[in-house]
């Protein structure tokens, strides 16, 4: 029953949230200034056109013409019917340049969230039971590495590199040109192929090196926690392995706080490292839809793809504070 | 006007007024198996990528305004025809003949046999032209991007039908030069039943989405259903932002044409599929032009070497590229006063730049130097009438000492202003692209070589025009009431009522179209003190600069017009309202296995897909 209730007054803090948080997004977008109006007259000027039947032009096409509270009531009132629109920008309704995106982001997405959830939880773990040997050495100088380097830079040298350098290089008679990938995303090769496995493969790697990273630098440091903790060294005591101790006793308390990082690193990876990817990839997905809408002050488009890590945060704390009553005993909604 | 980076990819045989330089990499590219080599197949079957940076708008035919979606629809539309290579001249594609009378007032037109839309939309014939001029391109609700090209002079021109496949315009005035601004070769019209049946902007009621729009979301535009047989492909997909592909139409009217370049199109086009992909980090395709992944990217001038050295590509090179790239100076009030007011000081300027050390380390020699609103190679162009100022940093001290007012002295080498400082140029640019950050280096050290201290500002592209160029009445403290004349598009008022929101004295990063063969319209936008363009604030003074462009334009032989406008190109290489730079070349990467690259013969000469193919099997 408490649970229940819990969750009900969580669902309903998340429907506020959401409306808040699109509200903002509206008002930000209102209030900045739209340089596309006068590019647009400046280019119809340039080539001898009237300037201002371009920018009146630019304006209408957007529905930017109106006034701003008939724009939010439209935009609010679409939210809840679903009718999200039209988006000027990919000249298409808004729905049908969110179907034709999603699926490109997902299929690198997702595989570089379970290496970098995997990677970086089980290498934080070892590193951390292993503490000041040579392989907490070696992981650890990884992890600032990963940190470190900036994905779009590590990205053109993948490409260079892996793309173009390895047709040609061979090492000790070896080719490598096996190790070749595209160098840039083709949405055209079919989903389940072994040519579009290929094809993921840098993409999921520049996306997957920093969030690998920072998750084993989070449970590492979470684990060393628990590590000496009093219930451990009863285990421990009681003669468990240390396969066990690690995954029943470090590892399930310790994920209590990892379980929060994650949304975080989900929504990071998505909507932060897909923008930078997608770019220079070139791979049609949500982070450069989001781009593209931006840049043609796309206001419709804009204001539906903030929807999507606004639910994602709100559903995955949600969710994550569900998931504290089975990771930590000692965690009841009985009372709240 | 646009960014100064890469030349742009666009069609030039056609005659809409192109940007000066887009940044465009164009891409044309093999079919992949997916690890980044060539497929081996035969030669045709291979996909063709185009790949390039800039995204297109809608596929409304009549939205074109940029050069983006005018290369998409290309492939889509032949339109009325193309100014030919080799002689200059009409070479027909919708239009068999285009023809002017002797006395250059009226243009007889004849529509191609056996042109049909798609979907059920019929011929498109002489009334679909005319129909078309009346209904569609002067009506307010299309908001044609060309209109304005309907009209000589600033009165209308009247198109009347002839026959099934005739018709005829008559100039209001007499126009030599008219092939080289007829909109109607270019323009694309819709199918008159399309509007009619689905469009109805005659209904007399308000809709809810604006007419223009209704063409752009309608099924049978979105998805290209009226090409019919009308361009060389049919549309299979198209994402704005990011691809279009589109397959080869079996039915194209021109494959059967023997009458256009020697039958040169016959079967055209040669290639099965091509896409456009669009690569936001230029890197990447570079990269996948050496890889073989792409076919064809364009080129910045400072990468051609770098890219030409690679085994499998080729590089096609036009010296006639046809935008102009100038350092804007400052006449308005905001600006340093000398340059308004002298004009031996902007000559000063001028020699402090060494334009040939400037194409030559920051473009590798890949541009041409300008020396006014015109490119050497134009039409229009005399060694005679040109005054040229070359690199001479002794001279430009002298210019710069003589021209400024009392209370300016040179100590120790640095320009003293009356407040006893040393004066400062406040320069800004777009710093988004290297170039623009090389070209700012370059200027500042020769600048403070005639002794000047130079403030320098980067700028985002939008943030310069909104920022630098747009200027109005309401900036400027020192001035109330309304302007001595209306404030049009990026001319907010005389020099010394409107200003910019800040403050500048030179900038840099924006380019223009010369339009070489019909300049007027380009030339007065920014060169005339009520040009709507011209944020410079120039004014020519005695020199009569629309007069001339109106005797040039209005000339009834090719000679007439030469006259004028030799004239008035000497006076603006004198009177340098800017600083004259460069002008591009246009450089576009293949992979080796692409045949039907032209051969370079004039500014007319392009690439066209339609005859682009595959020769051998890449490697």
């Amino acid at each position: 029953m408490g649970l229940k209730r819990y969750a009900a007054r969580r669902v309903a803090w998340a429907a506020v949230a959401t409306w808040v948080a699109v509200s903002a997004t509206f008002v930000l977008l209102w209030l900045s200034p739209d340089p596309g109006a006068d590019v647009a007259a400046a280019e119809a000027a340039a080539q001898g056109l009237s300037p201002e039947q371009a920018q009146e032009r630019y304006l209408a096409a957007r529905g930017l013409d109106r006034p701003a509270h008939v724009q939010y009531l439209d935009f609010v009132t679409s939210v809840f019917t679903l009718d999200w629109g039209w988006s000027v920008s990919q000249n298409e309704p808004v729905m049908e340049a969110l179907g034709e995106s999603w699926g490109h982001t997902v299929q690198y997405a997702v595989p570089a969230m379970a290496v970098s959830v995997v990677v970086g939880y089980g290498v934080g773990l070892y590193t951390a039971v292993n503490q000041h040997t040579a392989a907490d050495y070696v992981g650890s100088f990884v992890a600032y590495v990963g940190i470190s380097i900036p994905n779009f830079w590590f990205a053109i040298v993948l490409i260079l590199v892996s793309g173009v350098w390895f047709q040609d290089a061979t090492v000790l008679g070896i080719s490598l040109e096996p190790l070749s990938f595209r160098t840039f995303y083709d949405p055209s090769i079919d989903t389940f192929t072994v040519a579009n496995a290929r094809q993921l493969v840098l993409p999921t790697t520049v996306l997957a090196t920093a969030s690998v990273a920072s998750q084993m630098r989070y449970s590492r440091a979470e684990a060393l926690e628990y590590v000496a903790a009093d219930f451990v060294r009863t285990a421990r005591a009681k003669g468990a392995s240390g396969w066990r101790i690690l995954t029943r006793h470090v590892f399930r308390v310790a994920l209590v706080p990892l379980s929060t990082i994650l949304v975080v690193q989900v929504l990071t990876v998505l909507f932060a490292g897909s923008i930078v990817v997608e770019q220079i990839f070139a791979i049609p997905g949500l982070g450069r839809l989001y781009l593209d809408a931006i840049r043609g002050n796309d206001t419709q488009l804009v204001l539906v793809i903030t929807l999507f890590p606004v639910v994602i945060a709100i559903l995955g704390n949600l969710l994550q504070d569900l998931a504290y009553v089975i990771l930590d005993p000692r965690i009841d909604y009985g009372d709240r | 006007m646009s960014r100064d980076t890469s030349p742009p990819a666009v069609s030039r045989r056609r005659l809409l007024a192109a940007l000066a330089a887009g940044v465009s990499i164009s891409v044309a590219g093999c079919g992949s198996d997916g690890n980044g080599t060539d497929t081996g197949g035969g030669s045709d079957d291979r996909e063709f990528i185009h790949g390039t940076n800039t995204g297109g708008q809608d596929l409304n035919p009549l939205s074109i305004g940029d050069e983006a979606t005018e290369a998409r629809l290309n492939l889509l539309y032949d339109g009325g025809g193309v100014v030919d290579d080799d002689p200059v001249g009409f070479q027909g594609r919708w239009l068999r003949s285009w023809e002017l009378s002797d006395d250059a007032r009226t243009v007889s037109y004849e529509v191609r046999d056996g042109l049909e839309w798609g979907a059920g939309y019929g011929a498109l014939d002489a009334e679909t032209y005319v129909w078309n001029v009346r209904n569609v391109f002067r009506s307010g609700w299309a908001s044609w991007a060309q209109s304005s090209f309907l009209s000589v002079g600033g009165d209308p021109i009247e198109y009347e039908r002839t026959g099934e496949l005739t018709f005829e315009a008559h100039l209001p005035q007499s126009r030599a030069n008219f092939l080289h601004e007829d909109p109607l070769l270019y323009a694309l019209p819709l199918p008159k039943e399309f509007v009619q049946s689905e469009i109805e902007p005659d209904a007399g009621t308000t809709p809810s989405t604006p007419y223009r729009q209704q063409v752009a979301r309608h099924e049978d535009i979105r998805n290209a259903n009226i090409v019919g047989n009308l361009g060389p492909f049919t549309l299979e997909s198209y994402e704005a932002g990011s691809r279009m592909t589109v397959a080869r139409n079996d039915d194209y009217y021109l494959a059967d044409a023997d009458d256009v370049d020697d039958g040169a199109f016959a079967d055209s086009p040669a290639l099965e599929r091509y896409t456009y992909r669009v690569f936001d980090e230029q890197s990447t395709a570079y990269s996948a032009i050496r890889s073989g992944d792409i076919t064809q990217t364009g080129v910045e001038a400072r990468r051609k070497a770098e890219i030409a050295g690679e085994d499998d590509v080729t590089v096609w090179t036009s010296t006639y590229g046809d935008g102009i790239n100038w350092i804007s100076l400052n006449h308005r009030a905001n600006g340093w006063a000398p340059i308004g007011d002298s004009r031996e000081v902007r000559q000063g300027l001028a020699h402090a730049l060494d334009t040939g050390t400037l194409i030559e380390e920051i473009f590798d020699g890949n541009a041409n130097p300008i020396d006014t609103f015109h490119p050497r190679w134009g039409p229009y162009y005399s060694d005679e009438a040109i005054e040229t100022f070359g690199a001479d940093t002794e001279l430009a001290r002298q210019k710069i000492a003589a021209g400024t007012p009392d209370g300016y002295e040179y100590d120790d080498g640095a320009l003293i202003n009356p407040d006893g400082e040393q004066q400062t140029l406040r320069w800004v640019a777009d710093t988004t692209t290297q170039t623009g950050d090389l070209v700012t280096n370059f200027v500042r050290q020769s600048l403070e070589e005639v002794g000047f201290d130079v403030e320098t500002t980067g700028r985002p592209f939008g943030e310069l025009v909104s920022t630098y160029l747009r200027n109005s009445v309401d900036n400027n403290p020192d001035f109330e009431g309304e302007p001595d004349y209306p404030p049009r598009g990026y001319n907010g008022g005389p020099a010394d009522q409107s200003v910019s929101a800040e403050p500048w004295d030179l900038l840099y990063g924006v380019g223009f179209s010369t339009a070489a063969y019909a300049p007027w319209q380009a030339i007065r936008g920014v060169m005339t003190e009520k040009g709507s363009f011209n944020f410079l604030g120039y004014d020519a003074g005695e020199y009569d600069v629309a007069g001339t462009l109106d005797a040039a334009a209005g000339a009834s032989t090719g000679e007439a017009a030469t006259a004028e406008l030799e004239e008035l190109f000497g006076f603006l290489s004198r009177d340098l309202p800017v600083l004259w730079t460069h002008n591009n070349h246009r450089i576009e990467a293949f992979r080796r296995s692409v045949g039907g690259l032209p051969e370079v013969r004039s500014f007319f000469s392009d690439v066209d897909p339609r005859r682009l193919s595959f020769t051998r099997t890449d490697t």
